[in-house]
């Protein structure tokens, strides 16, 4: 026990600015595929009953 | 996060996704505008009370039918970039029943470094390629989640489904039980070496914005973070490491806590180091 400061704790290996590049590229991902529709497709294959799931087709 | 708080969370992300408990009274799917969501958890949308869709399950669709699948890469990688792997430590309910097996008394093993491999292997061959080739669903036909909560259920309650089995049904049992043999004896043998999901993530765990902060002075390297760790891993060593769940039950050592990438604390007031009490007290 040192009973050093919380901001003394050591930085972990995350960058923050990989961190940004990577949320953006995600964000930028969903948006395309939003703006592609793509939920509609992702709502259809939803409801219909996946017999491969099931293991039965 | 405390283990009671944990199973909370944990219970949440089992019952939230399966609220919709008139698909198993009336024998039917929910097929509301829920489902256009792809649920960050290995959850299968057969199961009758699914409430949102499998983004294992919607990949595969979508490299069945050869369209590159934004949405739901985008849906994933945001939660990805976000918190990393941790919906698998604190949400997915096979991972719940996984860390309740392995409570179970038997011979206790190690997985083999290597095991963690197949899961990337999973993702590329039976995710993307397999389906993209043959149009056809190939991981959600040896899926287990799929076996326990849309085959034993649809099978249980609908004679016309219970005729269409066949031997592929079968095969599913028995990947299911293994994995369920399994988890008595190694912990999370479904996440750490199979889960095309937690392959996913576990890409994000270095750069999430939620991350673990480990502080050598007030660690003795005694070990105890791998003892409670659900996937065996030693953080102390790599904090970010990609087979790191995110459940923060070593965070009850004083020499481990969450953090983020900009390095302040996500969750709650911060407590002085000087008021925490020795993890071999602690754990």
């Amino acid at each position: 026990m040192t009973g050093k400061s919380d901001e003394e704790v050591p930085a972990m290996k995350g960058h923050p600015a990989a961190f940004l590049a990577t949320a953006a590229a995600a964000a930028g991902l969903l948006a395309f595929g939003m703006y592609r529709k793509e939920f509609g497709e992702t709502l259809l294959n939803a409801v219909l009953i996946c017999l491969s799931c099931i293991g039965v087709g | 996060m405390g283990y009671l708080k944990r199973r909370i969370f944990q219970g949440i992300g089992a019952v939230l996704p399966n609220a919709y408990v008139q698909g198993f009274l009336s024998a039917s799917l929910y097929q509301g505008p829920l489902k256009n969501v792809c649920t960050p958890l290995l959850n299968c949308y057969a199961c009758p009370s699914a409430l949102l869709s499998c983004p294992i399950g919607t990949l595969q669709h979508f490299m069945a039918i050869r369209s590159v699948p934004f949405y739901a890469i985008g849906t994933l990688s945001v939660v990805g970039a976000s918190v990393g792997r941790m919906t698998c430590g604190t949400l997915c309910p096979f991972g719940t029943l996984q860390d309740l097996l392995y409570k179970v008394r038997s011979w206790k093993f190690p997985i083999p470094a290597w095991a963690r491999y197949i899961r990337y292997a999973a993702l590329v061959v039976l995710v993307f390629a397999v389906p993209f080739f043959t149009r056809e669903s190939w991981f959600s036909k040896l899926c287990p989640v799929g076996t326990l909560i849309a085959g034993v259920p649809w099978v249980t309650m609908n004679v016309g489904v219970r005729a269409m089995i066949g031997a592929l049904f079968w095969v599913k049992i028995s990947i299911l039980l293994f994995f369920v043999t399994t988890s008595t004896m190694v912990k999370r043998p479904f996440c750490r070496a199979f889960c095309p999901l937690g392959a996913i993530f576990s890409l994000f765990n270095k750069t999430s914005f939620v991350q673990l902060a480990w502080d050598p002075d007030t660690c003795t390297r005694c070990g105890k973070c791998q003892k409670i760790c659900p996937v065996d891993i030693r953080p102390d060593r790599k904090p970010t490491d990609p087979e790191c769940v995110r459940c923060l039950d070593c965070t009850r050592c004083p020499s481990l806590k969450a953090t983020t990438v900009f390095h302040r604390q996500p969750f709650g007031p911060m407590i002085p180091r000087a008021e925490k009490t020795p993890a071999e007290e602690v754990i």
